[in-house]
């Protein structure tokens, strides 16, 4: 493989996969603040 | 009428939003465009267009559908008032005319699967004449059938005991699945030449405005962007849920599958095929099936020396195309149910209303396979329309005031700067014209006689068929915005 497929390939899996992965991380480390949130909100939704 | 339902989490919401995003095209449409433009060079582009326009119209979509809690007839009314409610019922239609031969698809997918399933598709000499024989049966009527009923079973059941179950349970096992075939594909022998040619860039193409072209039209039919789905499953969020983040893990999500279904295609057929494997991967054929249902059988019987084997990654193949195409019907089925029930008729009533209608209006897509293509290429360059529409809805509301008031609220984590205002305001708009006369023009160079409305794939029958249903939806749009007052 030459070196510019080498550096596409990193960047588009860093992209693509990377940006997967980094809004994953953000939604599971939320989720606890979401789950609060949905406590004190649950009677507003009723 | 007030919201009843809700995803029950996150997780639920997002994998079953993924299911509309994840479908047929990402396993057999990506492939061959990517195969068509290049390789690595249509990468590129590929991923610009995520985050310049799929992302923004998702974001928009989550945004109105969380706001407004109805479907898109309803949902565009209110933010376009009277004069433009038709812009909201033609996002229906559309979406609603691919449900209908969208399930014919989804019925093929089944028939191959249970195919693979019995090893009759290894038994096989001529795989065209079995695609052929089995097109112009009576058989893909009865596959759409059940495609149909299954998808309406489930909306039937709702959204939590339904849709959010369901999608749950099919998405995460399609994306194990397409984990174990990506596995087994890249330790095949000469596996990495597929890899190679997949991301090698090669500048003239980088260079070549079609490229950019296809790489878009990827992006708009292929994340689901602008289709309406996404606005519907997005009434049954929860107030707290956050738009941008859902909306990014959606885009990305949907794009890291095609970027593995890539990978998955280029490896074997690189690998297992003896003869030009760039021709087999863009050989469209009949309905754009020719990869997936004439050359990946053949590629899959000489997986292994095990015949048993060859079964399980056949049929680990058929069963994730399945549930990316089965998980796509429901949202549209559900987009359809919940046009009714903003209308005041109830679940179960119009589940089987829309169950009846999708079987009779997809019986001529099954049964001849010239009216599904037509209406692929008509209802397909349609959703560039629909894109376009909902950027003209987020600009009559006012853009900077959608982006502080629907995007950004007091709940949000992610805060959308005002890039977001440009992308909607002229990028999507100048984008989706540009895509749409493009595409047109395009179609002039395989049809001389383009104005000719009962063509298969050309202007005139566009034309026709989009002006036919604009005309009655604007005679009649001050009544279909009722929903609005």
């Amino acid at each position: 493989m030459n070196f510019y497929t080498i550096l596409t390939s990193i960047i588009i899996i860093s992209i693509v996969w990377g940006g997967l992965i980094f809004f994953v991380i953000k939604a599971m480390t939320l989720k606890n603040n979401l789950e609060d949130d949905g406590k004190k909100t649950n009677t507003n939704n009723k | 009428m007030k919201q009843s339902e809700f995803f029950t989490s996150r997780l639920g919401l997002v994998l079953s939003v993924l299911g509309i995003a994840v479908g047929t095209g990402n396993i057999w449409r990506f492939s061959r465009v990517v195969a068509q433009n290049g390789g690595g060079s249509f990468l590129i582009p590929w991923v610009i267009f995520l985050i310049v326009w799929s992302i923004p119209l998702i974001i928009a979509e989550f945004a109105i559908g969380k706001f407004l809690r109805k479907a898109p007839l309803g949902a565009i009314s209110i933010m376009t008032g009277k004069r433009f409610a038709w812009m909201g019922a033609f996002i229906t239609f559309v979406s609603i005319a691919i449900m209908f031969y969208y399930s014919v698809i989804t019925g093929w997918c089944l028939k191959y699967l249970i195919a693979s399933l019995t090893g009759e598709l290894f038994k096989i000499e001529n795989n065209i004449l079995y695609w052929e024989n089995f097109s112009s049966s009576f058989q893909p009527l009865i596959f759409h059938l059940i495609a149909i009923l299954i998808s309406a079973y489930v909306v039937y059941n709702g959204i939590i005991n339904g849709i959010e179950k369901v999608s749950k349970i099919l998405v995460s096992s399609l994306v194990v699945f397409l984990f174990i075939l990506f596995i087994r594909a890249i330790t095949l022998p000469n596996a990495i030449v597929g890899l190679k040619y997949f991301f090698t860039p090669k500048i003239e193409y980088l260079t070549d405005i079609k490229v950019w072209l296809s790489a878009l039209t990827q992006n708009a039919w292929d994340t689901g962007a602008g289709w309406g789905l996404i606005l519907t499953y997005a009434t049954y969020m929860k107030k707290h849920e956050d738009v941008t983040l859902n909306a990014s893990l959606i885009g990305f999500g949907n794009n890291s599958i095609s970027l593995l279904a890539g990978m998955i295609i280029f490896s074997t057929v690189f690998a297992l095929s003896s003869d030009d494997a760039i021709k087999l991967i863009t050989q469209s054929g009949p309905a754009n099936t020719g990869l997936t249902f004439i050359v990946l059988p053949t590629l899959f019987s000489r997986m292994f020396e095990s015949f048993l084997l060859n079964v399980i990654f056949a049929s680990l193949f058929f069963l994730s195309l399945f549930f990316a195409a089965l998980t796509s019907l429901l949202s549209m089925v559900e987009l359809a149910v919940k046009t009714l029930i903003d209308f005041g008729i109830k679940r179960p009533k119009a589940t089987v209303y829309i169950a009846i209608i999708g079987f009779v209006m997809g019986i001529p897509s099954a049964l001849n396979l010239d009216f599904l293509i037509n209406q692929d290429w008509v209802w397909g360059i349609g959703l560039i329309l629909s894109g376009a529409f909902i950027s003209f809805a987020v600009n009559k509301f006012n853009v900077e005031l959608f982006r502080k008031q629907l995007i950004n609220e007091q709940s949000s984590s992610f805060k959308v700067g005002k890039w977001y205002n440009f992308i909607m305001k002229y990028f999507v708009p100048f984008l989706a014209i540009f895509l749409l006369i493009w595409w047109l023009i395009s179609s002039t160079t395989w049809d001389k006689n383009w104005w000719n409305p009962f063509h298969r794939e050309n202007i005139g029958t566009c034309i026709f068929q989009w002006g036919t249903i604009i005309l009655i939806f604007s005679i009649f749009s001050k009544k279909l915005s009722f929903i609005g007052k």
